[in-house]
């Protein structure tokens, strides 16, 4: 029965050997070099020509897709191209502190002052602000629609039922939730308080899944609000306040930073130009950042 | 001889891993254009001897004369392309029998005009003519045999190895490899050593014939060889006889006599002297300047002496003899019995 | 990047994707092969560890190694003049690092496979050693060939180094995995799916390219 079949397959597993016995070493090594220099020829015109300026942005701000709006005008009007390097804001004060990158678009005000003041940036402006919200399953088993203060929004959290998923990764969100829970002594304890280790969607997604609550900025929630269920539980205090800042790495302490080209990112961005720009940009036909270089009358 | 021999071997010894000595030459002269055929049995030495001779493998003690110089490791790569051995059991690389034909031009850069007529010329001589495009897959283990010798034989080597050429391929195709050994050496002018397990066929061939046993030159060009037990100052030979011996090793073990050591004489001259051996003259002939008998009796045996000798013992084809293995004369071998 | 904004521009991440996992195999074949090759052929003291290494190397995570050549090529790092951090080349270094041990392993597997007589055969038909070695990486251009296909495969399909010192930056250091996680991370599975998809097939043309055209007779 199987003598038929096992013929066969020798067979044809011969003829596949007798082909690949004529493969040649040299012309694998042509082919290989033939393909890379393909490659590289199909991509190499638009590495070169322009100056590139290296941004360190959150994930946040790079995923509301606000900086595809915003850069092509800057880089079209400039000739500079913006590199977006999109990471936490951990670690994109990080990148600065390295200078690894030019100039950091972020959001935590008492991480960036740190910075500034140990001489690794400089020229810091507010751009722009928006707000964190928490957002939680639609069932509220914390009760957090209830309730009118942050202060006893973080209680109930605290006390009720609900878990709460952080993002445990020294992001500015996570930076913002630290200083929230200082307000009620500390975060909730046990296994209803979580840490993802990862980025804002990856983080409300857990939240989806888990049905927990969150700490979000409200752009990454309004990108993301179709393909989850989470609600908003509780927002618009004060303290939820999400200032954005444009800071320049010190080209004292990085000569080779692109000091030059950084400040005329800053001067865009905050001139009256950029702000308008920021100002019209909406997602889902809500305005997500609120300009604040220039008052606006 | 008054020409420089082509090789010359000066206490050749190759020492492997183990410490094992698996060759171990004193002296050995080749001369130019010979045919030299080496017989000993499996384990003798014959395929380490003709690598050495192919500059493949270094000895670890003596000294290798090639055309009058000694060798040196650096000249082992030069001289490697006046030389080629073929394999007993011959690889051919993956691809086609012209890939592999061509091998030996390639490496010594013959420009590849010349190629298709050097590769027909080489394939023609092995029978096996329009065999270019053929993959190896498939081919016979005669023609495999025969592919290799033609990939030897396409750079015309100056010297040419054959290990074991007839073994394993019919009866017709063997005919065909020992004409084309004689044709090299006697149309060709090559140098041709091979090594066989037939002394029939070695003396077929050629009258020059080595005989290897335990790694060493058994030192006469013919030799008795017997394997049986040997016991303090004695041989149990396997036909049931025995013959005293100078050794004291024991255990089964092969044993070599010189033809030139057996003494012959006519069974009527014979004296009362122990380890006489009866029998009937049943071969003579005259090779290389000696007279050859073969003693058919209890023990078959070969004999070698002067034709004055031969005269003056008064020996004829048919003789009833005594032959007489001095006890000297016995070398004992290493290697299985 | 909205779903819409993806069609062309996905071919400007394939060809980011190939021009960077080619450049890295190529490079990686050329030190990898002759490594490989010459650890198989020769015997020194302690050649077993160090085939040990290799082969443990092979597991080497993609996030450490994107660590490493972060910290190396950072500016504040040893290498940090080269300004190459968050450039194609700087991926180029890190999927070099990687296919290096798989090639080099593979290769060794594949020469040592590689039956003993070929370079005998070669010496007694008067090849000199280098003739005798290419005439044994010639016959085991199987497994070798086998070797750099894995190498690329991995490379190609990695994503932890890629996104550490290429930045997935769009247009520039965005190859086909990292955009991948960004849509994952987005909430775009049937769109990071795709592009998994795709890639396979890229992969797959790829390689069957290669065999196609090395197969034809020279």
């Amino acid at each position: 029965m199987i003598t038929p079949w096992l013929g066969a397959v020798i067979g044809i597993t011969n003829q596949i050997e007798r082909n690949i016995m004529n493969l040649s070493l040299r012309r694998l090594l042509f082919v290989l070099s033939l393909a890379v220099f393909v490659s590289s020829g199909a991509t190499m015109a638009a590495d070169e020509k322009p100056v590139r300026l290296r941004m360190a942005t959150t994930t946040s701000t790079d995923n509301s897709g606000l900086l595809e709006y915003l850069l092509p005008r800057f880089e079209e009007q400039n000739g500079i191209k913006v590199d977006v390097i999109a990471v936490g804001t951990g670690k994109a004060l990080k990148l600065a502190e390295r200078g690894d990158v030019d100039v950091i678009l972020v959001h935590a005000p008492a991480a960036e002052l740190a910075l500034v003041e140990a001489g690794w940036v400089v020229n810091r402006r507010g751009v722009m602000v928006n707000d964190f919200l928490i957002v939680g399953p639609p069932a509220d088993p914390a009760g957090l629609k209830r309730t009118k203060t942050l202060a006893a929004a973080l209680s109930m959290l605290k006390e009720n039922q609900g878990t709460f998923v952080s993002r445990g990764d020294d992001s500015g969100t996570h930076k913002k939730e630290r200083a929230l829970w200082l307000l009620v002594d500390g975060p909730p304890a046990g296994d209803r308080y979580r840490e993802s280790g990862q980025g804002m969607e990856a983080t409300l997604r857990i939240a989806h899944e888990k049905e927990a609550y969150t700490l979000t900025d409200r752009g990454t929630y309004l990108a993301l609000r179709g393909k989850m269920e989470l609600v908003s539980a509780f927002e618009s205090d004060a303290a939820l306040d999400n200032p954005y800042s444009i800071i320049v790495v010190n080209p004292a302490r990085h000569r080779h930073a692109k000091y030059a080209e950084a400040m005329r990112l800053v001067s865009w961005i905050t001139s009256q130009e950029g702000q308008d720009l920021i100002g019209a940009f909406r997602v889902e036909d809500e305005i997500l950042f609120h300009p604040t270089a220039i008052p606006i009358q | 001889m008054s020409e420089t021999p082509l090789y010359r071997l000066e206490r050749v010894r190759r020492i492997v891993d183990g410490g094992e000595t698996i060759l171990d030459i004193d002296e050995l002269d080749l001369p130019q254009g010979g045919l030299t055929a080496i017989v000993g049995p499996n384990g003798a030495g014959k395929s380490t001897l003709l690598k050495i001779l192919a500059f493949l493998e270094r000895p670890e003690q003596g000294t290798i004369h090639y055309r009058g110089g000694p060798v040196e490791s650096r000249d082992l790569v030069r001289l490697r392309r006046h030389v080629t051995l073929v394999d007993q059991a011959p690889l051919l690389f993956r691809g086609t029998v012209l890939k592999n034909v061509t091998y030996g031009l390639r490496v010594r850069g013959v420009p590849s005009r010349e190629w298709p007529t050097l590769v027909a010329d080489a394939l023609s001589l092995v029978d096996l003519s329009g065999f270019e495009d053929r993959s190896v897959h498939g081919l016979s283990g005669g023609e495999t045999q025969r592919i290799a010798i033609a990939r030897a034989l396409v750079f015309k080597p100056q010297v040419v190895l054959l290990d074991e050429p007839t073994a394993g391929i019919d009866a017709a195709r063997k005919e065909m490899v020992e004409r084309l050994i004689t044709e090299l050496h006697t149309i060709m002018g090559v140098t041709v050593l091979f090594s066989t397990h037939s002394l029939a066929q070695a003396h077929f061939l050629t009258e020059r014939v080595i005989h290897l046993a335990g790694g060493r030159i058994v030192p006469h060009s013919i030799d008795n060889l017997f394997s049986g037990q040997a016991e303090a100052g004695l041989v149990r030979l396997r036909c049931g006889t025995t013959v005293r011996t100078r050794s004291k090793r024991t255990g089964p073990m092969r044993f070599s006599v010189p033809a030139a050591s057996v003494e012959v004489v006519l069974f009527s001259d014979r004296d009362d002297r122990a380890d006489g051996f009866d029998g009937t003259i049943t071969r003579m002939e005259l090779r290389g300047g000696q007279v050859r008998l073969v003693l058919s009796g209890k023990l078959s045996l070969r004999a070698e002496m002067s034709p004055e000798e031969f005269q003056r013992k008064d020996l004829q084809l048919g003789s009833r003899v005594t032959a007489i293995i001095p006890p000297d004369a016995i070398r004992l071998l290493q290697g299985e019995a | 990047m909205t779903d819409s904004g993806i069609g062309w521009e996905v071919f400007e991440i394939m060809g980011v994707s190939l021009r960077v996992s080619l450049t890295a195999t190529l490079l990686a074949t050329l030190c990898s092969v002759p490594a490989g090759f010459l650890l198989a052929v020769s015997s020194f003291r302690g050649k077993r560890t160090v085939v040990t290494v290799v082969t443990t190397l092979m597991a080497l995570p993609t996030v450490v190694v994107g660590l490493l050549v972060y910290i190396l090529l950072s500016r504040s790092g040893p290498l940090g003049s080269l300004g190459i951090l968050y450039t194609p080349a700087a991926m180029i270094v890190g999927q070099f690092i990687l296919a290096l041990p798989i090639i080099t392993a593979l290769t060794y597997t594949a020469v040592s496979s590689v039956d003993l007589r070929v370079r005998k055969t070669a010496e007694s038909l008067g090849a000199s050693p280098w003739q005798a070695s290419w005439m044994v990486l010639k016959e085991g251009r199987l497994g070798i060939i086998a070797a750099i296909v894995a190498g690329f495969g991995r490379v190609i399909a990695e994503v932890g180094s890629a996104i550490m010192v290429g930045g997935n930056i769009r247009g520039y250091t965005r190859t086909m995995t990292t955009t991948i996680t960004l849509e994952t991370a987005k909430g775009n599975f049937a769109l990071g799916l795709a592009l998994g998809l795709i890639l396979l097939v890229v992969a797959l043309s790829i390689n069957a390219l290669v065999l196609s055209f090395l197969g034809r007779r020279s």
